[in-house]
This record gives C-alpha cells, structure tokens and sequence, in this order.
C-alpha cells in the first residue's frame, strides 16, 4: 500500500503497465520460427506471411495474454481466500477438475461452449469439494490442502484415463493435448470467448481486491473489520473458477502459472491485492506469452519438426520454483 | 450501549456461555475474567459479530447483533485478538489502514483523512515507528500494538480486548492500560478487556465480570468484587489481598503446599 496510491495513480501504472505488454507481446508474436515481418503483413507480397500471422501466430499469442492472465489472476484469488501462498489453481486440483469436464464434454462430442461450461461447473464442483475436505477446525493448514490437491489430481485423472480408453483414436488425441496443455490452432472465435471470460472474470476480483486484504487475515478477523466474508467468497470463488473453466476448456492443463507469477509479484509490489491482482494478470500474461516462444522455438529450432507443449514448459519452470518455495 | 440477556452459546450440545446477563454502558471500563475455558473468548467473538447463532439477546445500541451487518458493528466495536496469523507479507501500516474497512466502499484506496487516522493510531500505541516493517518480523508485543492500532483506527465506541497484555513486557503492559485508562477518559471508549492478571485488573477497571464454567458468577464495582473469598471462588486458588500505602490493592496467589 504506497502512501500516495490513489484511484488515478493505480489507473495510470496499470494502462502504463498494458501499454508495455502490449509492446512485448506484439514483438513475440513476431518472433519465431518463421520470422514474419511485420511489414510483409501490409505489402500483401507475401500472402503466406498474412495467413500465417493471422491465423496461427496472432491467435496463439493473444490465447497465452488470456489464458495466462486467468490462471495467474487466480491464482491470487485462491490464495487470498485459503490464506496460502501454495494455493495455484493446478496445485489444488481445480485445473485436473475442469480438465475432467473438458474431457467429458469431449467424449460426449459437445460443442464448444458446452465444453466450456462443463469445465467451468467441475472447477467450481472441485474447489468446494477440495475446500471442505482440506479444512481442518475450520482452517485450511498448507499440508491438508496439498494432499488433497494430490488426491483430487489423482482421481481425476484416473477418471480421465478411464474415458481415454473409451473413445475413438482422434478423440484420444485430442485428450492427450488438453492434458498437456497446448495453445496450437484454436479458431480466433474460441480465443474471443476466453478474453471475455478473463477480462469479466478480472474486472470482478479487481473489484473484490481490497475486500482480499482483509479476508486474508482469516474469516472471524474480516468480521470483526466490518467485510462479510461468506459473501465475498462465494463471488471471488464463482469468477476465479469462470477463469480456470474456460482456459482448461481452451488450452488445457497448464500449471503453475498461478504460482510463479503472483510470488514474484508479491515480492515486487507486497502484498496488497488492488495492486497485486491487476499486476499478476499482465505479469502472467507474458510470463505464458515468453513460455510460448521457448515451446515454439526451443525443439523446433534444433532441428525436430514438433514444438513442445506449453505445460511441459511452465511445469520445468514451475515445478522447482514450488520446491524452492517450499523450503524457503 | 452493549447488553446481553441470558446469553447462552452452544457447540454440539456443549454450553459454552450459559445464561450471560450483563450490560455495559459509553464510558465503562470492563475488566473479564475467569479461567481459561470459561468462555471469555467466545463472549467477545458474539459480542462482535463472529458468532450469530447464539440463543438469548445481544444488542449493540438496542439492535440485535447476530442479524446486524458485519459493518455496521464494525463501526462501532472493535476488537484485539489474542493473536493473529498473517499469510501474507503485509506492513505494520497496511495492516492498521485495514482498520477503515468498515468505512471504506467496496473498491477504494485509502483517502488522506484514512491515511492520517492510521497514523495518529499508530502515534498512540507506539508503533509508528516500525510502519514500513513487515507485520512477520515484528516481536510479540509490536505485534500487539500494531493489531491495537487498527482496532483504533476502526474509531470504536467499544473496545474489546482479548489478553491484549500477553505478549507486553512490563513496561507496555503499563503503557497500554494507560492508554486504555485515556481512551476511556478522555475519548469516552467503552472498554471490555480480558485480563488475567488480577491487578491489572485491580488497578484500572471500573468493573469486573467473572465467568466460570460459562456462567457469570460475579459482576460489580472492582473494589467490592475483588476479594479473596471471590478469587478463591472463582479460580479455585487460596489468594492473598494486600494494601499498598497508595490505596490500592494488591493480590498475591498463596504458594500451593
């Protein structure tokens, strides 16, 4: 909490902020293999550049801004709630639940949006399920929490692994990439849906910010200062897991995004979330945006036709990060 | 005014608070004592608004306050917990601007008028110098004192204190219930305080309730309720009363033979 920080101060450093994002994230999507120039998309020279850039490049990049945003702003959002740093939407198990959604609307060949509410609906059927089985006396303690995470993880993806084996070869496909996370060849009307569900998504918990300062001091504590929690809590839960539904429905499981980023945040601008919350979404934006360029170009480079799945990415990057956390 | 009329408060058939009948008017200074279980605790957690399902009355201002908003009793009663639990790395000031909560709307910065309140808060419990620091590398006793300036910071009616001495050493343990003697004089803040040392006690109440066993088995004027029949009662110890030449009273636990 700056001294000075008022509406008009915050307001300017987030567009500032934006404006930076913007900038970085246009040169990545540039970047790459094939390089596109961004003049050969207006010269109409180079008509494979266009299709190119417009269809595969500039959706893929804006899906990382989006999914990323979501899962770090998320991630902010449980761990102000269940007052643990630890608690990332992977991590808890809410991603592996909306995984099994996605997988289930898959199996059942629905339709996009339906694939995405029923992601949704087990994010948010996963997390009261995790929240009451982890709670202990009424308090949420780091390991209970954790291995409940590991157990509901486990669950869903032996039920996962169930419906793989039962359905057709594409379709098993198709579930492998959700599992692994992947940003690849999602039409621009998908990526459309997931910004609009993580910009309302964010404009919530943006709103419900100074409200988390004071839920994370626990819930009789945030009574006693005037916050009801249990109201709060049920529309923080509602739009974090909204943002979790739809980019696992979208790009599948991608994990510790909502780790690593709100930490760094955190130890950049403190603790307080009317700072934290609109930071750790840019801030995982790019983060997901720089992981897609390494996934892109990191295997392809050396030789090998594929690219890497942007899970494998964010898990080498996050899996030691949450170890270094742990012991730190 | 807070006033409670058989008060009772159960947890799985577990009475916790029997039949609490107590009032407490603008300007009283409340000491609460008892042993530990006696429901000292849960008292001011109901009185608060943390606990709702209580059977009986407990109004703040003659409304009811398990159906009161949460910040609606907030602005007037604020409270000292025992302890606290920070999961997140906030400082000193952030955690005492948490205090204008209850005056702020649902999206808002802290206003220069918040700003100075937590401050002079601050100034009064003696801890603004540390209001950069983080809360988690406070000691015990700052901590105290950062948790009674957000309870300030809230400009309380009522104060209500949860063994807010524990963690003090003596010579803030002297501070503070100077201060509270001040809040209570000069600012007219009514005090319940949960104390365990007798002469705290003694010394700067106005009045004292003993609960045991979640009953309420003594209430009145300190220097008529303090007597060694009554601690003996209550806490079930032989005890010693000694008058210092100031005109105070002293108590003195006997040495258990």
């Amino acid at each position: 909490m700056n001294k000075s920080l008022n509406f008009q101060r915050w307001l300017f450093m987030n567009l500032l902020l934006l404006l930076g994002l913007g900038v970085i994230v246009s040169i990545f999507s540039f970047l790459g293999n094939p390089l596109v120039s961004p003049l050969s998309l207006f010269s109409g020279d180079n008509p494979i550049a266009g299709d190119l850039y417009f269809h595969a490049r500039l959706p893929r990049t804006l899906l990382a801004v989006f999914v990323g945003a979501a899962l770090s702003s998320s991630g902010v959002a449980f761990q102000s709630l269940l007052r643990n740093p630890l608690a990332d939407p992977y991590i808890l198990g809410v991603s592996g639940g909306a995984a099994l959604g996605g997988v289930l609307a898959l199996a059942l060949n629905l339709p996009f949006s339906l694939i995405s509410v029923l992601a949704f609906g087990f994010a948010l059927g996963s997390l009261f399920l995790i929240y009451f089985v982890a709670k202990v006396e009424g308090r949420l303690p780091a390991h209970s929490l954790l291995l409940t995470g590991v157990i509901f993880n486990a669950f869903a993806f032996a039920l996962i692994l169930l419906i793989n084996s039962l359905v057709t070869l594409g379709e098993a496909h198709q579930i492998l990439f959700l599992l692994m996370g992947s940003l690849e060849a999602r039409p621009m009307a998908e990526v459309f849906w997931v910004g609009l569900f993580t910009f309302l998504g964010l404009a919530i918990l943006v709103f419900q910010s100074s409200r988390m300062n004071v839920i994370s001091l626990g819930d009789e504590t945030a009574a006693q200062l005037g916050v009801t929690p249990a109201t709060h809590r049920k529309i923080i839960f509602f739009a974090a897991s909204v943002m979790v539904g739809a980019s696992v429905a979208v790009a599948g499981l991608i994990g510790f995004v909502g780790l690593v980023v709100p930490h760094v945040c955190r130890m950049i601008f403190g603790p307080d979330h009317r700072v934290l919350m609109p930071l750790s979404a840019l801030g995982g934006g790019l983060f997901l945006v720089l992981c897609d360029f390494l996934a892109r170009t990191l295997v392809s480079g050396a030789g090998f036709q594929t690219q890497l799945p942007i899970g494998v990415v964010t898990a080498l990057i996050g899996a030691p990060f949450f170890v270094w956390l742990m012991k730190k | 005014m807070i006033e409670t009329k058989d008060l009772t408060y159960s947890v799985e058939d577990k009475k916790i608070l029997e039949g609490v009948t107590f009032r407490m008017e603008q300007g009283d200074f409340v000491a609460l004592l008892g042993p530990n279980g006696s429901g000292k605790t849960t008292l001011i957690k109901i009185l608060s608004g943390v606990y709702r399902d209580y059977s009986g009355a407990a109004n703040l201002n003659l409304m009811h306050i398990g159906r009161m908003r949460s910040r609606g009793i907030a602005q007037f009663v604020s409270v000292v917990p025992q302890e606290a639990h920070f999961a997140f790395p906030f400082t000193a000031l952030e955690v005492v601007l948490m205090g204008r909560q209850a005056f702020q709307k649902n999206f808002s910065f802290d206003s220069a008028e918040d700003l100075q309140i937590a401050s002079r808060a601050m100034e009064r419990t003696d801890c603004r110098q540390f209001a950069d620091r983080k809360i988690s590398t406070l000691s015990g006793g700052e901590k105290q004192r950062v948790l009674l300036a957000r309870a300030l910071a809230q400009k309380p009616r009522f104060l209500l204190l949860d063994e807010p001495a524990s963690h003090l050493d003596l010579k803030h343990q002297g501070d503070l219930f100077r201060l509270l003697v001040d809040l209570n004089r000069s600012d007219g803040i009514a005090v319940l305080c949960v104390v365990h040392d007798l002469n705290l006690a003694s010394l700067y109440a106005k009045r004292l309730l003993c609960l045991k066993e979640g009953r309420l088995v003594l209430q009145g004027e300190t220097g008529e309720v303090l007597t060694e029949e009554n601690i003996r009662k209550v806490f079930g110890i032989p005890c010693r009363k000694l008058a210092s030449p100031d005109g105070h009273s002293y108590f003195f636990p006997e040495r258990v033979q």
